[in-house]
């Protein structure tokens, strides 16, 4: 290589690029999948009969299907929707970037239910009682009192599926975002097949990098918003 | 409904299952009065005092508090139930507020007083059950006798009309029970209406105005300290209070 | 707890504005798809995807009046994705032929190529021709869903074939010695032989076009081809041409 210095510099930049991009798109479907779950987690619990039953169709849905099925859904599958009415002509065309995060996202809610829904059972009955006994109304009860500790108790089960939605994020390429996989392959390309560990181990340590990156942020949370000597329900 | 009354419990029903647990409960309570009720575990005892506030509904029969009927569909539920102080067997303070949070978040949240009046109340309420020194700690870093006696003042902060006590010093160690049973005569002597489940015989002989014995859902005798406890006309009361008395001295 | 939820509604507003700014797939953009791993033609440098076929469809864009986008994906999506919709025009290299002509309409051909065969340095095949290819004792690789694979497909139907996503894929197999010679595109394979230990033996003259993409009856054919022929006759033609493959 003529200049090792220019092809490492290059190279830095590309990966950085891809980096950035497999960072915003795995944050944006971890909120994403965290403000759907919130309200699936509490009406799955608190719902009644018909509403229990839609939420659990769907929670089965998106964790029984393959995340690569459910992009294809997202980005391919809609623009075809119209033929399933007899009308071709009428899609449902998500470009690349929301496609990707309504995937990732929307799958990332129904594993996310569950972990708050869990934390909600965790909480004993009691907290619920004692909250309505001092007057508070259903939802304000449940809400400021039950799911409150439920999110705290849920922060494991969160930074668990951080890692998750990471590690998922390489396979937004195939609807064309370009995260840092791609990046890599290009590299890979671009150098005409001459380097090929040389790009991925330092693309896998960046994936690694942010793994620990993300736990360390959970951990924080976790230590910030710590109960004095409170760990689980004993009751 | 007499306006001394003011707790009235008509024929009140109550199953799980095949299992009876409240068989036509009825009775009244006056204001100021101290009611002590006593009986083997598992008569229900529990049970009546959740359907009183509806925290569990009862099957059949009907409450009112004063004039309000709590077993109204149309009552709100929420306001009256502010009326009602709920003192818990295993206090069920909130884990994520410090006890002065734990007092303050009715006053705030329920009662909407702005943040500095709810915490000056909150402040009078942990002096008066003795626990100023305690208000930043969270219910993990207290005694249980300290967790009650948050419980017992985050209830006493609404301001009710009526405090309700179930079992509250059963799951306390005994060198515990005391600090608890002490605020709990304090407040019988300014005047408070009290119904307390507890076995705490010595509490019933010192303060109440009326004890109840139940068993098997049913109330079998209802009177005075010194008829029950000396006195008793049913023998099953007396059985029951024999075993009692070998069990927890006194 | 306050803050926290005030952390979460800020990062959700900036996600949603990131999100909304991808949402517009603005009327005026024309959005080009292609696969980056085909050298000279397109190829990713920086991050970003270049190369012949992007340089040109920025010029017919700007012939257009309209602002281009380019979107990478796998060589053998990019038909299905130009006759949904989710692209406007395909520029990959991509060869003009009956059987695509089913599927899609092509423009005029912006350039003219053979495919080549390509094998080690040093290798010892004995192959100096075509038909030589139709052994069973060869592994060939091609990329799939390519002129090059279905050529292989036809001809060399004896020898064992693989298929893969990218180029690149094949050139690793043809080093670990699990492919025995790769059929690809002339101009693709002049550049592997400069930059790695391979040789190109032959060519196989299939005197291939490539032409750009587009959604069979796409009423933007007319106007592809005319800002195509005005590039062709003008200096960027010729700039592009000297850039990417010299003379």
């Amino acid at each position: 290589m003529e200049d090792l210095g220019q092809f490492l510099l290059y190279s830095a930049i590309a990966v950085g690029k891809g980096a950035l991009v497999t960072i915003v798109v795995t944050v944006a479907s971890l909120l994403l999948g965290f403000v759907l779950a919130v309200p699936l987690s509490i009406g799955r619990t608190y719902g009644n009969r018909p509403i229990q039953f839609l939420i659990q169709l769907y929670e089965g849905f998106f964790r029984g299907t393959p995340h690569i099925v459910t992009l294809f859904i997202f980005y391919f599958g809609l623009r075809h929707v119209g033929e399933l009415f007899g009308n071709p002509a009428f899609q449902i065309a998500i470009p690349p970037f929301p496609a990707a995060v309504l995937a990732l996202g929307i799958t990332s809610s129904a594993y996310q239910s569950l972990i708050f829904r869990s934390s909600i059972q965790a909480i004993s009955r009691d907290q619920y009682n004692a909250a309505r006994s001092l007057g508070m109304g259903r939802w304000q009860a449940i809400l400021t009192i039950v799911f409150v500790q439920a999110l705290r108790l849920s922060i494991p089960g969160l930074t668990n599926e951080a890692t998750i939605v990471l590690k998922d994020s390489p396979i937004t390429y195939l609807v064309a975002i370009p995260e840092m996989l791609t990046q890599a392959r290009g590299i890979i390309d671009s150098a005409m097949g001459k380097v090929f560990f040389e790009v991925l181990i330092p693309v896998s340590l960046i994936y690694f990098g942010l793994f620990v990156l993300s736990n360390k942020l959970f951990e924080m949370l976790d230590e910030k918003l710590k109960i004095p000597g409170f760990e689980l329900e004993r009751r | 409904m007499g306006s001394e009354n003011i707790l009235t419990v008509k024929d009140l029903v109550k199953e799980f299952g095949d299992n009876r647990v409240l068989d036509k409960i009825s009775f009244t309570v006056k204001r100021g009065e101290v009611v002590v009720i006593i009986g083997p575990s598992g008569t229900g005892k529990s049970t009546l005092l959740r359907c009183i506030n509806s925290l569990t509904p009862p099957d059949e029969g009907r409450v009112w508090l004063d004039d309000r009927e709590i077993t109204d569909k149309h009552s709100n539920i929420n306001q009256i139930r502010q009326d009602i102080g709920f003192v818990f067997q295993h206090f069920a303070l909130f884990n994520h507020l410090s006890a002065l949070g734990n007092v303050e978040v009715g006053l705030y949240k329920v009662k909407k007083m702005t943040r500095e009046a709810a915490r000056k109340k909150a402040i009078e309420e942990l002096t008066r059950v003795g626990l100023q020194d305690h208000m930043e700690k969270f219910p993990a870093e207290l005694s249980g006798g300290q967790q009650q006696r948050v419980g017992i003042a985050r209830s006493l902060a609404m301001d009710p009309k009526i405090m309700m006590f179930d079992e509250p010093t059963s799951a306390l160690d005994p060198e515990l029970t005391g600090e608890v049973l002490t605020v709990m005569k304090d407040l019988a002597q300014a005047g408070m209406t009290m119904v307390v489940v507890s076995h705490e015989i010595g509490f019933a002989r010192a303060v109440a105005d009326r004890i109840v014995f139940m068993e098997e859902g049913n109330i079998v005798e209802d009177g005075p300290p010194e008829e029950i406890l000396k006195n008793a006309k049913k023998a099953r009361t007396r059985e029951f209070l024999h075993k009692i008395t070998e069990l927890y001295g006194e | 707890m306050k803050k926290l939820v005030a952390v979460v509604l800020v990062l959700c507003v900036v996600s949603g504005a990131l999100f909304a700014g991808g949402a517009q797939e603005g009327k005026d953009e024309l959005v080009v798809g292609t696969s980056a791993g085909f050298r000279t033609f397109e190829y990713r440098e920086m991050g970003e995807v270049t190369g012949f076929d992007i340089d040109l469809m920025k010029a017919i864009g700007e012939e257009m009046g309209r602002e281009i986008v380019v979107r990478d994906m796998d060589f053998d999506a990019l038909i299905e994705a130009v006759s949904t919709g989710t692209i406007d025009v395909v520029a990959a290299g991509m060869t003009i032929t009956d059987e695509r002509k089913e599927r899609v309409d092509f423009t005029e051909a912006y350039f003219v190529a053979d495919q080549a065969a390509l094998v080690r340095e040093g290798s010892d095949l004995n192959l100096n021709s075509p038909s030589d290819l139709n052994s069973s004792d060869l592994t060939i690789g091609v990329q799939n869903d390519t002129t090059g694979a279905f050529w292989v497909d036809e001809n060399a139907s004896n020898a064992k074939i693989q298929k893969y996503g990218k180029y690149i894929e094949t050139i690793q197999d043809l080093e670990n010695r699990n492919l025995d010679v790769i059929v690809l595109d002339k101009p693709v394979a002049e550049a592997f032989e400069k930059n790695r230990p391979t040789e190109m033996i032959f060519v196989i003259p299939t005197d291939e076009a490539y032409g750009l993409a587009v959604k069979k009856g796409s009423p933007m054919l007319d106007d592809l081809n005319s800002a195509l022929k005005k590039v062709k006759n003008s200096d960027t033609w010729d700039a592009l041409i000297k850039e990417y493959f010299g003379s």
